[in-house]
């Protein structure tokens, strides 16, 4: 028993590091791979061509040679490089070269940049839905959520004839008018709330789960697939938003399942009989009470996103192929079978930064 | 506390119950079915009706019709356009219902194309006077008709029609009059632009209240949906070829590769979780366990490209060529049919192996629990105490139960069943539903995505009846989850 603790200890140190290393070579990858100098000294005036590519590109750098340069790690440059294209790992490029001559060390660095910050991003997302749905649907369950009777009534009337002048027809001719009404409904919902008329049970577990259900009724790919047909150009916003769409049904299961575990407990009742608001219980004893179990979700929603979205751009669905990213070197296998290089580096580091989230957490990911 | 008894709790009792009164338990899961379908198909619409202009420059694009008929003038071009606004029936309100502002005419759907409407209601929230605004068009529409019944020797013909028809869709640019045409068209060209100037300058009065419309059967949706299931029309916007048809042809690859690696992570989750489950405190179980996360992990297109690279090489550039890196290996149909089915096997081979083993980790893991689970409870000591080896207790008193369980999962593994399929027919060129899915995304084919993902909805959701269904008939112990 003590030699397998030492074992996974060891791996969790292990895993600790590698995504340590990833964080580091993803926030300083500006000065680790670039294609200008990070500082130099020419005419006795300093630069900092980093901040200001294209001024550096625009000055003449060929008439006099600077006195004092440091430059990055790696002279990444954009553009197709004719003379090095798919070199197979050698002494000068130990992990070889892409389609475009790029060195393969200099995408791995930017490219855990673009990856980690999707990923963060997307997941960061999908939990906010998911706390608000989770939350929800978990306390409240089907029979205690009340609203008023006639509230319900004057809500929707007031979002027909609402959408209606603000968004359908030319009345306002607001430039924003459907976030006008959404911040309408927004407020009303939360005003007619507080009001002390006869209230009605809203079955808001059964909302949530209708909500899941129709994404569920869909392969994932399938949801993507018909986002693709709505936003035809694919930027690293709608990636986020897409992967984000495809992660909140998880983790709201987690923190609704979590919740109604937690709604239970002796310590909630006691909190709910000295009085305090629903709001306050949600928030302040039941969300630190999820601590765990959410950090469980983040981090298993982290490894199926970065795989997500390296099989998104392996479909070349993803970003734009020429935009440094792990997917998009595993989709150039496809063009060049015979560049083994381009398939093993990236799946290595796709799979070892999975295994290295997974092992953060002492739950089994298979069976979460 | 929990009882070392496993004796039936009231609640399970009551679902015990709940699942003998079949019809009511049936309807309950019918309405659910038909609830989500009902969602998902009104989803469809609203992206239909998002993506209709796209779609029908493809469709017109794409017909035999225009590309034969390279002689046509701007004029006829465009009544040939609004013939197939009209075949496509887009030139009808969206849905059986609707609200209508009092100043916009109920007609304003059969103005077609897009752009003319577009630019006419922006016509109309400048003058709010529709009577106007028809005469108006009616005169440029007069003006362009008048101008293609001209002799085809008339020089500038064509431009000058096409700065006619410019007018349906922008104001009137007055770059016209350097065109060298007649003196009378040209005072016509500038009684528009005048008229156009004093359509700018009148403001009728703007009505308040939107009246409620009642448009029958004659809309979108309702086209739309006769079309789905007549299958008259519901035609690929790119090669015009039926799309059930197109989409059956594909769906029986999918089926098989799919029904296959079911039927193999099945049967491999049953025997690995049994195996790994006897074992649980061996090194060789922790090894497993770490195989089994490792097969969960590892990304199956990452895999099933690899496996291309080195086992299936044609080039023998380093790698073996025991598969055929691709394909169905039906392609000469003139030969054996033992030969046939030999072949397609073997080109099945890594697929199926592909999109098999992340599920069998899955089964395995959720199986290997439940057998423990199992093991630990007081019938299974019982048994063991009485004198029945394991081997037997574990297939009389373990597998059976927690085999019935591994059902419940069908349902929630086929998303990812499909997702998968269609990321390994892409890489392995299987004619499937994943494949033409994914060309048809490429190629902006709508109705063919649209009907793909219906067949999806419905094989997902109905496999979920059905998981619902087996497990429920076969284990009393599972109760309704919603209760």
């Amino acid at each position: 028993m003590n030699s397998q603790a030492s074992i996974s200890s060891v791996f969790q140190k292990l895993a600790k590091l590698w995504l340590g290393f990833l964080l580091i070579m993803g926030l300083f990858s500006p000065i680790l791979v670039n294609e200008v100098p990070i500082i130099e000294i020419r005419n006795q005036k300093w630069k900092v061509p980093i901040l200001n590519k294209k001024s550096y590109f625009l000055a003449d750098t060929i008439v006099s040679p600077p006195e004092f340069v440091i430059h990055p790690l790696f002279r990444f440059q954009s553009g197709i490089q004719l003379g090095q294209t798919l070199k197979s790992p050698t002494y000068q490029f130990w992990m070889g070269t892409d389609g475009y001559g790029r060195d393969l060390r200099a995408i791995f660095i930017t490219g855990s940049g673009t990856t980690l910050f999707i990923a963060i991003s997307s997941v960061l997302l999908s939990l906010i839905i998911a706390l608000f749905l989770g939350l929800l649907s978990g306390f409240y369950g089907n029979s205690r959520f009340h609203y008023p009777k006639w509230g319900l009534v004057i809500l929707l009337a007031v979002g027909i004839v609402g959408y209606y002048f603000l968004v359908a027809s030319p009345y306002f001719n607001f430039q924003y008018g459907s976030y006008y009404w959404l911040l309408l409904m927004v407020a009303l919902s939360w005003i007619v709330s507080k009001l002390k008329w006869k209230r009605l049970v809203l079955p808001i577990d059964d909302l949530v789960r209708y909500l899941l259900g129709v994404h569920q009724s869909l392969p994932g790919l399938l949801w993507i697939f018909l986002a693709l047909l709505v936003f035809t150009k694919v930027s690293i916003l709608t990636l986020v938003l897409l992967l984000a769409f495809l992660r909140w049904p998880g983790m709201t299961r987690l923190i609704r399942g979590e919740t109604r575990r937690t709604a239970n407990l002796p310590y909630l009742e006691a909190a709910k009989m000295s009085g305090l608001s629903d709001m306050r219980l949600m928030l302040g004893h039941i969300i630190p009470n999820l601590r765990d179990q959410i950090f469980t979700g983040i981090i298993f929603s982290l490894g199926n996103v970065i795989i997500l979205e390296a099989g998104l751009s392996f479909l070349g669905l993803g970003l734009a192929p020429d935009v440094a990213t792990w997917g998009n070197l595993i989709a150039q296998s496809r063009e060049y079978p015979t560049a083994w290089w381009l398939v093993i580096w990236p799946g290595l580091f796709i799979s070892i930064t999975v295994m290295s989230l997974y092992a953060l957490t002492k739950n089994d990911p298979i069976l979460e | 506390m929990r009882s070392n008894l496993d004796l039936p709790s009231i609640t399970s009792i009551k679902g015990a119950q709940a699942s003998k009164n079949m019809p009511s338990w049936l309807i309950k899961n019918l309405a659910k079915f038909l609830l989500l379908f009902i969602s998902v198909l009104m989803i469809l619409f609203a992206i239909k009706l998002k993506t209709n202009e796209g779609q029908i420059e493809l469709l017109i694009s794409n017909s035999s019709e225009v590309a034969s008929s390279r002689t046509l003038d701007p004029f006829q071009e465009f009544q040939l356009t609004k013939s197939y606004y009209h075949k496509y029936s887009l030139d009808v309100p969206n849905f059986y219902i609707g609200l209508r502002h009092p100043n916009v005419p109920d007609t304003l759907e059969r103005i077609t194309p897009f752009s003319h409407r577009t630019f006419q209601e922006a016509l109309l929230w400048e003058c709010h006077d529709w009577p106007k605004i028809q005469a108006y068009t009616k005169k440029i529409l007069d003006l362009c008709r008048e101008i293609s019944i001209l002799p085809n020797s008339t020089p500038y013909k064509k431009q000058i029609l096409i700065a006619g028809l410019d007018m349906m869709s922008a104001p009137p640019n007055s770059a016209v009059g350097s065109i060298k045409m007649s003196s009378s068209l040209q005072s016509k060209f500038k009684n528009i632009s005048v008229d156009y100037q004093e359509l700018m300058t009148t403001k009728a009065p703007l009505g308040f209240f939107p009246h409620l419309q009642w448009n029958g059967k004659n809309c979108q949706f309702h086209n739309w949906i006769k079309q789905l299931f007549g299958g008259q029309g519901f035609i690929s916007s790119v090669d015009g070829s039926a799309v059930w048809q197109k989409i059956w042809a594909a769906f029986k690859w999918t089926f098989i590769l799919g029904t296959l690696s079911l039927l193999f992570s099945f049967i491999g989750a049953i025997v690995l979780g049994k195996k790994i489950a006897v074992k649980q405190y061996n090194a060789q179980s922790k090894f497993a366990d770490i195989i089994l996360l490792w097969m969960y992990v590892l990304p199956s297109f990452w895999v099933a490209s690899m496996a291309i690279r080195f086992l299936a090489d044609p080039s023998k550039t380093g790698g073996f060529t025991i598969f055929p890196p691709g394909g169905t290996g039906i392609e000469n149909s003139n030969d054996n049919f033992l030969v046939i089915i030999f072949n397609t096997a073997w080109h099945l081979v890594l697929p199926v192996i592909c999109l098999t083993y992340p599920l069998m980790a899955y089964l395995t893991a959720h199986f290997k629990k439940g057998v423990l689970q199992s093991m630990s409870t007081a019938y299974f000591t019982t048994a063991i105490s009485k004198g029945l080896n394991l081997n037997k207790a574990l297939n009389q008193h373990a597998i059976p139960i927690n085999a019935y369980t591994l059902i419940q999962f069908f349902g929630g593994i086929m998303p990812a069943l499909l997702s998968g399929a269609l990321i390994i027919e892409v890489i392995f060129n299987i004619p499937g539903l994943g494949r033409l899915a994914y060309q048809s995304v490429l190629a902006k084919d709508w109705n063919c995505i649209l009907g793909i993902v219906l067949v999806n909805c419905i094989v997902v959701l109905l496999s979920q009846l059905l998981a619902d269904a087996i497990s429920q008939k076969l284990d009393p112990r599972t109760t309704d989850q919603s209760q």
